[in-house]
C-alpha cells in the first residue's frame, strides 16, 4: 500500500458542503500525482455514511452511558482509522472535573491527564467543534499541563460531546492510519457521530436519573410505611403501659378524696389531681383507639335516630361550654330519616369536633350543631354539622387537618394542648361507619365540619 | 448486511487458536467476536482470525478488530488476520489498516507466523 499524503489541518476555514464533499475525502498519493481520487472518495463517503447508520442503531440499543461509549468509540475508530480513542464526561454536579468513561489504545496515564483541570475550562476550550489538538492554545488558556499530557499521549483531535448547547464531555482521537490528518469532512462526520451519541447519552442520563429518583422515592415510601407500622406498635405498647398505672392513680385519688374530706387545701389539690388524671385517661383512650388497626375497631352499628342522639348530646355538653363563655345550639330538621351509626363512636366523633371548635375559637364563639337529611352521589345521608364562627382555618391547612399528630401550628398546640389525634381518629371512625367527614372554612368566617352518615 | 454472523472455532496450532468468521461484522455482531476472542486470550493463546467468510465489515467491526489487537498486545499476545474476503480487504485498503493489523493471505501463513 502506498503511503498517504499528510495534509495540514485547515482549522477555521469555512467552506460549502459541496466543496467539502467533493474534495476532502481520500487525500491519497503524492501531491499532483493522485491519479484516480474518485473511487476512494466515493468509498470513503459510503463508509462514513455506513458508520453513522451503524452508530445510530448501536446507540439506540445502549442501555446506559457506558454501553453508549462502547458503541461510540469502536465506531469512531473504525470510521476514521485510528487505534486510539477516549471519552470523558462531565459530572452533573460541581465540583467538576471530567471523568474518563472509556479509553481504547491510549496509555492509561491519559485517564489522569484531565484530573487537575476544571471541566468548565476544558469544555470551553473544546466547545465549538472537533479540532486538532493545539497545546499552544491550551497553554494560553492556562491549561498547559493538559495540553502537554494530551500531546504526549498522541491525541490528535478533540471533539465535543454536546446536545442543545449543553456540553456533556469530550472525546479524544489518536493518529490516523495512512498518515492522514483530520480533514474538514472527517471532522464534520465525527461531529455528526458525536451529536448522535450526545443525544443518546443525554437521554440515557435523564432516564437513569428518573429511575434513580423513583428508586429513592420507593425507598422513602417503604421507610415511611415502616415508620407508620413502628408508630402503631409503639403507641399500642405505650398505651397498655400507661393505662394500668393510670387506673391505679385514679383509684388511689378516689380513696384519697374520702380520707382528705372537705378540708380546703387538700380537697382542692386532690380534685385537681383527679381532673388531670381523668384528662390523661381520655387521651390514652384516644391513642389506643387510634393505634388500633382499622379492622380491629369494634363497631356496633345500628339504624338509629341521629336527631335524638344530637339532642341528648347537646344537653350534656351545653352547660360546660356555656361555662367557658361559648354558645352551643342545636338545629334539628323535621322528619329526619334513620341513619346507620355506632352511637358510642359517634359521640366520640362529636366530642372531637366540638372540642376542636372549643379549642381553636375564642370565648364568645357560637358553635352550632345542625342535623338534617341530604342527598349526594345518588345516596341518602343524614348530615350532622358542627359549625362555628371563629377565626377559620387557612385553605392550605384544610387538607392536612385530618392527619394524625397535626395541629395548625406548634404555637397553637402549646396554647391549647392535646396531641392532634382527635380529627384523625374522628375521620377513621366515620370511615369505618361507611360515612364521610369533611371540613370547610373561610378565614374570618369560621369553620364547618360535616359528618355524613348513610341513611338506613 | 443481513447475513447471520458466526464465529467458528477451528483447530489451531501450538499456542495459537483459530477462529473463522462468517457473515456481517458490525456493531450488532462485534460483541460476539470480542467475547470469543476474550476466551482465547483467557487461555493465554495467540489468535488467528480467518475473515474469508466475512460479507461486510462496518466501522464498529473495524473498531472491534483494533480493540481486540490492543487487548492482546496488553498481555503480550498476538493477533493475525488471514484470508480476507473482498469486503474485508476493501475496507482494510480504504483505511490503510494494514499499518495496525497483521494480515496474511492464508490461515497457514498466519499460524506459521505466530509459531516463529
Amino acid at each position: 500500500m502506498k503511503p498517504g499524503r499528510k495534509t495540514e489541518p485547515r482549522r477555521g476555514t469555512r467552506r460549502g458542503r459541496a466543496e467539502i464533499l467533493a474534495g476532502d475525502f481520500g487525500p491519497r498519493g503524492t501531491p499532483g500525482a493522485n491519479l484516480d481520487p474518485a473511487p476512494d472518495a466515493h468509498a470513503l463517503r459510503d463508509h462514513a455514511l455506513g458508520a453513522l447508520i451503524e452508530l445510530s442503531g448501536a446507540l439506540a440499543l445502549s442501555s446506559d452511558i457506558y454501553r453508549a461509549a462502547d458503541a461510540l468509540l469502536p465506531n469512531l475508530m473504525g470510521q476514521i482509522g485510528t487505534a486510539h480513542a477516549a471519552l470523558w464526561l462531565a459530572p452533573e454536579s460541581p465540583p467538576q472535573t471530567l471523568v474518563m468513561i472509556r479509553s481504547r489504545g491510549f496509555d492509561p496515564a491519559l485517564a489522569r491527564a484531565l484530573d487537575h483541570a476544571g471541566a468548565a475550562e476544558l469544555l470551553r476550550c473544546f466547545a465549538s467543534e472537533p479540532r486538532p489538538l493545539d497545546p499552544g492554545e491550551l497553554a494560553r488558556a492556562g491549561l498547559g499541563d493538559v495540553g502537554r499530557a494530551l500531546h504526549q499521549a498522541r491525541v490528535e483531535l478533540v471533539a465535543p460531546l454536546a446536545v442543545r448547547g449543553e456540553l456533556l464531555g469530550i472525546a479524544a482521537l489518536g493518529p490516523r492510519t495512512g498518515r492522514r490528518s483530520y480533514a474538514p469532512m472527517d471532522r464534520a462526520v465525527i461531529q455528526a457521530s458525536m451529536a448522535i451519541a450526545a443525544v443518546a447519552m443525554q437521554t440515557s442520563r435523564l432516564g437513569s436519573g428518573l429511575i434513580e429518583k423513583n428508586r429513592l422515592l420507593r425507598l422513602a415510601n417503604e421507610e415511611l410505611r415502616g415508620l407508620d407500622r413502628l408508630q402503631s406498635e409503639f403507641l399500642s405498647n405505650v398505651n397498655h403501659e400507661l393505662r394500668t398505672p393510670l387506673a391505679v392513680v385514679i383509684a388511689s385519688l378516689d380513696c384519697l378524696t374520702d380520707i382528705v374530706g372537705e378540708d380546703p387545701p387538700g380537697a382542692s389539690l386532690v380534685r385537681d389531681a383527679q381532673n388531670q388524671a381523668e384528662r390523661l385517661q381520655e387521651l390514652v383512650e384516644d391513642l389506643l383507639t387510634f393505634s388500633a388497626a382499622d379492622d380491629a375497631l369494634e363497631l356496633h352499628v345500628i339504624a338509629g335516630d341521629a336527631g335524638a342522639l344530637l339532642a341528648e348530646y347537646h344537653r350534656e355538653r351545653m352547660p360546660g361550654i356555656a361555662a367557658e363563655l361559648r354558645e352551643l345550639t342545636l338545629e334539628c330538621a323535621p322528619q329526619l330519616p334513620p341513619a346507620r351509626y355506632d352511637p358510642t363512636r359517634l359521640r366520640q366523633v362529636l366530642d372531637a369536633l366540638v372540642d376542636n371548635a372549643v379549642k381553636f375559637t375564642p370565648r364568645g364563639t357560637h358553635i352550632r350543631l345542625e342535623v338534617g337529611p341530604v342527598r349526594e352521589s345518588d345516596r341518602a345521608w343524614v348530615c350532622i354539622r358542627v359549625r362555628d364562627n371563629g377565626p377559620g382555618i387557612p385553605a392550605d391547612q384544610l387538607p392536612r387537618l385530618f392527619e394524625a399528630f397535626r395541629q395548625l401550628d406548634s404555637s397553637m398546640t402549646r396554647t391549647v394542648g392535646g396531641m392532634g389525634l382527635g380529627l384523625a381518629l374522628a375521620r377513621r371512625l366515620i370511615g369505618a361507619m361507611d360515612g364521610q367527614l369533611r371540613a370547610e372554612s373561610e378565614i374570618g368566617r369560621g369553620a364547618t365540619f360535616s359528618v355524613l352518615l348513610p341513611a338506613a | 448486511m443481513q447475513d447471520e454472523f458466526k464465529v467458528t472455532s477451528a483447530p489451531g496450532r501450538g499456542r495459537t487458536a483459530l477462529l473463522r468468521l462468517h457473515g456481517s461484522l458490525d456493531a450488532r455482531t462485534a460483541p460476539l467476536l470480542l467475547e470469543k476472542s476474550a476466551e482465547v486470550q483467557a487461555n493465554g493463546q495467540n489468535l488467528v482470525l480467518n475473515l474469508a467468510g466475512v460479507s461486510f465489515v462496518g466501522s464498529s467491526g473495524i473498531g472491534a478488530l483494533l480493540i481486540l489487537v490492543e487487548q492482546f498486545q496488553e498481555q503480550s499476545g498476538k493477533v493475525r488476520l488471514a484470508a480476507l474476503s473482498p469486503a474485508a480487504e476493501a475496507v482494510v485498503k480504504l483505511l490503510s489498516l494494514d499499518e495496525l493489523l497483521a494480515i496474511d493471505r492464508t490461515e497457514d501463513e498466519a499460524l506459521e507466523a505466530l509459531e516463529r
